[in-house]
């Protein structure tokens, strides 16, 4: 346990050296989060409601959904890819522990430095721009902090499986890129899927994404009555165990053929 | 003539080049390809998915707001190809890139534009011209001939004060001597502010992107004179024009910080 608190402790000091690049970044974020709040301000206009969520109700979940994205970010995919691609794989092998686990401690360490250079940021840009981002209840507030380690769990283990590709393709910027607009879209992180057409949405509830930002934020802003909400943190549990146990399978057979390209 | 036949064989021959060394890897290439329409396509989704329901956004309709994505997204697409070299020559700058073309023959910013056009942009190119096809199919845009002129002065202008802003930019290395992270940025601010109609945000950003960042000229203001859409400014004629115009000088003013920063720069070492 020490051991990955230290590399936690590591990730920090690195993420510290490019505060530059995270302040851009958080800019970045906050004129998206801005520039989404006003879109749906803008397309309300008159409207009570949509599907029973009002307009409020939206911009709230836009700015806790930006919020959300901020701390998921997903270190292990670049690292993994780079690691194999530089060949520095192989010392991360033969330290004397897991070696997904040594990532996993590192985006530990990329949360604590995002929660304080880029959520907290954000959340007072949000507060000055749209007011405060109130859950529906304390008690939605807690079923949705669960539901949101779930969905980072969801999201980490479907990324780290993801990036195992690297151990067989080399060149994986256009992959990851695809994958990135994809979750954003179909996880309901940009546009809740209670916009989309029936048959998509159906589809989509079949799939892990919507339980990494659409599910949590739904619970937000209290869409489902608390026992529903319970049930959503059940299905989020299962895939989460699923994707973990893919995810083993997977990590199993690709580390067993690693190659390291010169050094 | 010459000197300008000169130039336009040079930039053709990079062109090959260029198109020669993303062919080398037609499998990355291909994937970009395939990656880069995708963000498009989800932004393109989000309008169509939400503004059928509420029928309008700041009185545009999915119609309108299709052409007008596809005509920000066009622009966009021109710039990648003729200045995607500015959203990194940050780096250039300080590994002392540039050194080499000041011993050429020829104008230095032709040289760093033109030396290294960029085919990949055409991965951004492809899906701007569909949308753009599928917006003025849907609008039913008239090719007059007043029309035409106007669409043409609109993507040129366009193009340029994307570039121009990247450019002016970009060039500031040449004095702080450290590369500006800020492409990133620009492109974000121009696609927030001409995908969508910038009547949507308060008076006072639609301010700030009118007149003392004039972003929106690049596709907004063309846009909404063509759909006949009231905005902070509303002129009945003319705004394409103004759009060159305005790319024109913004162009002009970026190639003189470049010469300047340039002019007074000593090159990196190493």
């Amino acid at each position: 346990m020490k051991a990955y608190i230290y590399v936690a402790k590591m990730r920090i000091q690195t993420m510290m050296a490019y505060r530059v690049d995270a302040w851009t970044f958080m800019i970045m974020q906050c004129l998206l989060m801005a520039a989404v709040g006003f879109f749906w301000r803008a397309v309300y206009g008159g409207a009570e409601t949509a599907h029973g969520v009002s307009g409020d109700m939206m911009i709230t979940y836009t700015v806790v959904s930006m919020l959300m994205s901020s701390l998921y970010y997903m270190g292990v995919e670049d690292r993994i890819a780079d690691a194999v691609k530089s060949g520095s794989i192989a010392t991360d092998m033969i330290k004397p522990i897991n070696l997904f686990s040594l990532y996993f401690a590192e985006d530990i360490g990329n949360i604590i430095f995002n929660l304080f250079f880029n959520t907290i940021p954000m959340f007072i840009v949000a507060v000055i721009i749209f007011g405060l981002p109130v859950p529906a209840s304390a008690e939605h507030f807690w079923l949705f902090l669960a539901s949101f380690i779930l969905g980072y769990g969801i999201n980490w283990t479907f990324s780290a499986t993801f990036a195992l590709m690297a151990f067989t393709a080399i060149d994986l910027g256009p992959v990851f890129s695809i994958k990135y607009h994809f979750v954003n879209m179909l996880s309901g992180a940009m546009i809740p899927l209670w916009f989309f057409p029936e048959w998509l949405r159906t589809a989509l509830y079949c799939l892990p994404f919507v339980y990494m930002f659409q599910e949590p934020l739904s619970i937000y802003i209290g869409k489902y009555s608390p026992a529903e909400c319970l049930g959503k943190l059940g299905i989020q549990a299962a895939w989460l165990v699923g994707l973990l146990v893919i995810f083993m399978f997977a990590q199993k057979r690709a580390t067993r053929r690693v190659l390291v390209q010169g050094g | 003539m010459k000197k300008f036949k000169h130039y336009m064989s040079v930039a053709a021959l990079s062109f090959r080049l260029s198109m020669q060394s993303c062919m080398e890897y037609p499998a990355a290439f291909i994937g970009w390809l395939i990656s880069n329409p995708i963000q498009f396509l989800v932004g393109f989704a989000t309008i169509k998915f939400v503004v059928e329901e509420f029928e309008t956004l700041a009185d545009w309709n999915f119609r309108e707001l299709a052409f007008l994505y596809g005509m920000s997204v066009l622009t966009h697409g021109l710039s990648v190809i003729f200045f995607t070299k500015t959203w990194y020559m940050g780096w250039d700058i300080i590994h002392g890139e540039l050194d080499r073309m000041r011993l050429r023959p020829m104008n230095t910013l032709f040289q760093f534009l033109a030396g290294d056009l960029n085919f990949f942009g055409i991965t951004d190119l492809i899906p701007g011209l569909i949308l753009f096809i599928y917006g003025c199919v849907s609008v039913d845009f008239r090719w007059t001939f007043s029309n035409t002129l106007c669409m043409i002065c609109a993507l040129i202008g366009g193009t340029l004060i994307r570039g121009a802003i990247y450019l002016a930019f970009g060039s500031t290395t040449f004095w702080t001597k450290s590369p500006l992270h800020i492409s990133g940025f620009f492109q974000e601010l121009f696609n927030r502010t001409n995908m969508y109609p910038l009547s949507m945000y308060p008076r006072a950003v639609q301010f700030v992107f009118t007149f003392i960042m004039p972003m929106s000229w690049v596709a907004f203001y063309p846009a909404s004179e063509f759909m006949g859409k009231e905005s902070m400014i509303t002129l009945p004629y003319g705004m394409s024009f103004i759009t060159l115009g305005l790319g024109i000088v913004l162009f002009a003013i970026a190639c003189k910080i470049f010469s300047a920063g340039f002019g007074q720069y000593e090159s990196a070492g190493s």
